[in-house]
């Protein structure tokens, strides 16, 4: 099949020839980039990621997406620029940071999430604690003003939370219905103030997205109406995707960044996708003309023509030393890696020809074998 | 050797007054005293032209129309005072603090030494101009007077209005027309010569110097020595303050930010006017709300401390109340507010020589402020650079204040491969699995059941054995069918979805956990 430059080449230089400017992909050697650290993408890329444009780097889980994300923070922090990584799953790895080279120093590290992963505790998870995991805790801002007399309430603040009241209201008595919740929800948002739009309702199961499940496991998931699924944000991520859009908004706007990376990687593209397309939009329109790069790293791509240039990541193979299969005696193996293969699924600009590079991703502890 | 003398009239009304810009031009009294005792304290010249006279009671007083009346604050008026002395010290390093010595009522005067100050600042008439204006950028309408020693410029400034500027040998001629009432003598011996028909300086300088010692004593000398001018007394000057401090006393509690917000706004400003005096900024704001008590029998009242260090120093007042505002709505205090005090910690201000070359990086002002607002957002704990800690523990981090670094060289190379990243699930996830032949044959998680593909390990670490926080665990890298299977979009060709984890037995509690994902 032929990349997405290959068959857009002739249609830019009948656009070109036409006179559209605005048409035709931009020319690759007006713009500045930063390199990725990777030596074939950089070739790929010519020169790397552009500067001043919104990038989507997505990929399936153990894809290689994070590790190249990270190869990208190292180039820029070595090169003394400021960067930033704001967290929607708060699943960053310092120590792998460090083993990618990154400048910690020059990283800030934005952790969204409800409050109920605080910083790692020195017995966590501990004895006392391991029926704690799961559990939902109040998040800071409303515990300290829950029940006082002070704490700022002005009086149009005080509708706040009401999203939060009417469901349980419209619960208590009722049966689990699930069109009954639907309605619920969505009239709490709209008593909140909250524009709710057709596509954030509630998920749309049957229509073009459809979930890899086994009757099996569909079955047995339905017997425990208890168990949260909780896999890595399998709840609803939207108070997690809010605070990370605004965070982003607020970094954005304040200038001065190399790269800030938006991190999805565990939040399902279903969710993803729900955010409105004019909020990639203005992002884009803030970072354009900045040296800054706003990469979004996730499962697809979400940001459509917003994106200046999205890249893919797979797997390839993993590289196992010793025995690979469950058959090898234990102690004998260790994983080495595996190997990334990543291609350009679209772009605003002339690139090279190659429709992919491959390149080995390394665990830690093994990159110096 | 010329001293120069700041004086500010009625100052328990300017101390209140100054920070209500609104009030300075109305009639404004302050109490004192328990009721049904109150009394009037101070009143300015309006208040005065209106009726009012200190010593009146609250009902006498509440005759006299559109008045406004304020209690006497004690705290106010030691920012005030503080003031003051900064407004001095623009001009001279040697500055008296006239209040010191028990002598309560001298807190409005502050006296300077000049000597030398003639070859920066230019003449006494243009220092006493520059001294008045300065006291007015920190909200006093004060009084100046240059003269030959101390104590001639203290009478000449409380006596004249204005600006006074008294020559060298004119001191008995100039004090001389001001009346004895302006000496602030003792009341008996104001008495006195108002008895003996004594009622300007001059004619008080002109008695026989035997005679007054005579019939009023050396008390009476001195007094005496003061009307003509010549009292002369060595200047004591006073050290800079280490830190700036400015409080306000709210005539009610204030249980809402906003209206909070104007009050430290106009403290901000006067504290960030007063560093502006010295030079300095600041680099550390501290800020002690005092609570209204909740519980009756508690003698204190309880007070709300926030500090605030600030990245580079500044004496930006909208930049300080800006952080200060993001500081509040993120830690609001547990009662309503009835006092405000704002210290400031001086420091150098920040010298920065810019280059075309430098490395991209955040204004330091705007990235506080951006970071007070995503904490705002997303929890005080949760957001800076990360710091790995020393030790083997896993997943030991912690996350430090973020704060730009200076330029280092550091570089790195393009190579041929990248780290496989560990995404660290947080808190870890609870799994079965199932052993077969000492290794992990299948792992449950999360409603899911997997059968494991490869497999590496085990990795067993342990550390901190000597102490509670002992730990030990035993770590696998397992290839799965993914635990969460991604939703399929049409885009998606049919390959079989593979993920690498890694888990771990924790040999303490004697359970497994999913740790993270391989990526």
């Amino acid at each position: 099949m032929a990349s997405i430059p290959t068959i857009r080449a002739p249609f830019d230089k009948e656009a070109l020839a036409r006179g559209w400017e605005g048409i035709a992909a931009r020319e690759r050697e007006a713009l500045e980039c930063q390199p990725t650290g990777i030596a074939k993408l950089d070739a790929l890329l010519r020169g790397g990621i552009p500067r001043g444009s919104l990038v989507e780097l997505y990929g399936l889980s153990s894809s290689g997406r994070t590790g190249l994300c990270l190869s990208l923070l190292a180039q820029a922090t070595g090169e003394q620029q400021t960067c930033a990584f704001v967290d929607v799953s708060d699943s960053l790895d310092p120590m792998s940071l460090a083993a990618a080279g990154v400048d910690l120093t020059r990283l800030l590290w934005v952790r969204c999430g409800d409050g109920e992963n605080t910083l790692p505790r020195s017995d966590f998870p501990s004895r006392s604690r391991p029926e704690q995991i799961g559990k939902e805790k109040i998040p800071p801002q409303v515990r300290k003003t829950d029940g006082r007399s002070c704490g700022w309430r002005h009086p149009r603040d005080q509708v706040r939370g009401i999203e939060t009241s009417i469901p349980s209201m419209m619960r208590n008595g009722n049966s689990r219905n699930g069109a009954q919740e639907t309605t619920a929800r969505n009239v709490a948002a709209r008593c909140a103030g909250e524009q709710v739009e057709r596509d954030r309702e509630l998920p749309r199961r049957g229509e073009n997205v459809r979930h890899v499940v086994g009757p099996r496991e569909h079955d047995r998931a339905a017997s425990r109406p208890n168990d949260k699924p909780n896999v890595a944000g399998g709840s609803k991520p939207w108070k997690r995707l809010e605070q990370a859009l605004r965070t982003t908004d607020l970094l954005l706007h304040s200038g001065g960044w190399g790269v800030v990376v938006l991190d999805f990687g565990n939040v399902s593209w279903v969710d993803v996708r729900r955010i409105p397309l004019s909020t990639w939009f203005r992002f884009q329109r803030i970072v354009e003309g900045t040296p800054t790069i706003l990469m979004l790293l996730g499962e697809e791509p979400c940001a459509k023509s917003c994106a200046s240039l999205a890249l893919r990541c797979r797997r390839r193979s993993d590289q196992w030393r010793g025995a690979a299969s469950l058959e090898m005696r234990s102690g004998m193996a260790t994983l080495q890696g595996f190997e990334v293969e990543a291609e350009v699924a679209r772009s605003r600009i002339r690139l090279g020809h190659a429709e992919s590079i491959r390149w080995q991703a390394c665990r830690v502890l093994s990159r110096s074998a | 050797m010329p001293f120069a003398c700041l004086f500010v009239p009625d100052f328990p009304v300017q101390a209140v007054v100054r920070h209500e810009v609104e009030l300075q031009d109305q009639p404004v009294a302050v109490l004192e005293g328990s009721p049904p005792l109150t009394k009037v304290f101070s009143a300015n010249g309006r208040a005065k032209t209106a009726g009012v006279e200190v010593g009146m009671t609250k009902a006498e007083a509440e005759v006299c129309p559109s008045v406004t009346w304020r209690w006497r604050s004690p705290v106010a008026e030691a920012s005030a005072h503080a003031a003051l002395l900064d407004c001095a010290w623009t001009i001279s390093p040697r500055v008296e603090d006239a209040c010191e010595g028990n002598d309560e009522k001298r807190h409005d005067t502050v006296v300077l030494d000049l000597a030398g100050c003639e070859r920066l600042f230019g003449s006494p008439e243009k220092i006493a101009n520059d001294l008045r204006r300065v006291a007015g950028d920190v909200g006093f309408d004060a009084r100046v007077a240059v003269a030959g020693n101390v104590e001639a410029a203290v009478c000449a400034a409380r006596g004249f209005p204005g600006i006074t500027v008294i020559a060298e040998g004119d001191e008995s001629v100039r004090i001389g027309a001001l009346p004895i009432s302006s000496l602030s003598m003792p009341v008996e011996l104001f008495e006195t010569l108002k008895k003996w028909g004594i009622h300007t300086c001059a004619e008080f300088a002109v008695l026989p110097d035997v005679a007054v010692v005579e019939r009023l004593g050396q008390e009476g000398r001195r007094w005496q020595l003061l009307a003509r001018g010549s009292h002369s007394k060595p200047l004591l000057p006073k050290e800079s303050p280490v830190h700036f401090d400015e409080c306000m006393e709210l005539e009610f509690p204030v249980e809402l930010l906003d209206p909070l917000m104007f009050v430290l706004n106009r403290l901000l400003t006067q504290l960030c006017a007063r560093l502006g005096m010295h030079v300095l900024s600041a680099r550390e704001i501290a800020l002690t709300l005092t609570l209204e008590k909740q519980d009756a029998r508690s003698k204190e009242d309880p007070q709300h401390v926030r500090r605030l260090r600030l990245p580079v120093p500044s004496r930006d007042s909208t930049f300080l109340l800006k952080l200060l505002r993001l500081d509040l709505q993120n830690h609001a205090p547990r009662a309503a507010v009835i006092a405000v005090k704002v210290v400031a910690t001086p420091a150098r201000a920040r010298t920065r020589q810019m280059g075309l070359f430098l490395p991209l990086s955040p204004e330091p002002e705007q990235l506080e402020v951006t970071l007070a607002r995503i904490r705002n957002t997303v929890g005080d704990d949760r957001v800076g650079s990360p710091k790995l800690l020393d030790t083997h523990r896993p997943n030991a981090f912690r996350q430090d204040r973020f704060v730009v670094p200076e330029p280092s060289a550091r570089g790195i190379s393009a190579g041929e491969r990248t780290t496989a990243a560990l995404r660290i699930y947080r808190p870890p996830l609870p799994a079965l699995v199932e052993i077969d032949g000492g290794k992990p044959s299948n792992i449950s998680c999360d409603g899911a059941r997997r059968k494991v593909l490869a497999l590496a390990g085990p990795w067993r670490t342990k550390g901190d054995w000597w102490s509670e926080t002992a730990w030990a665990r035993e770590e696998w890298d397992v290839l799965l069918k993914a635990l969460r299977p991604k939703y399929q979009s049409d885009s998606d060709d049919e390959e079989e979805e593979t993920t690498l984890y890694r888990v771990y037995r924790d040999r303490r509690l004697r359970r497994w956990f999913v740790e993270g994902v391989y990526d």
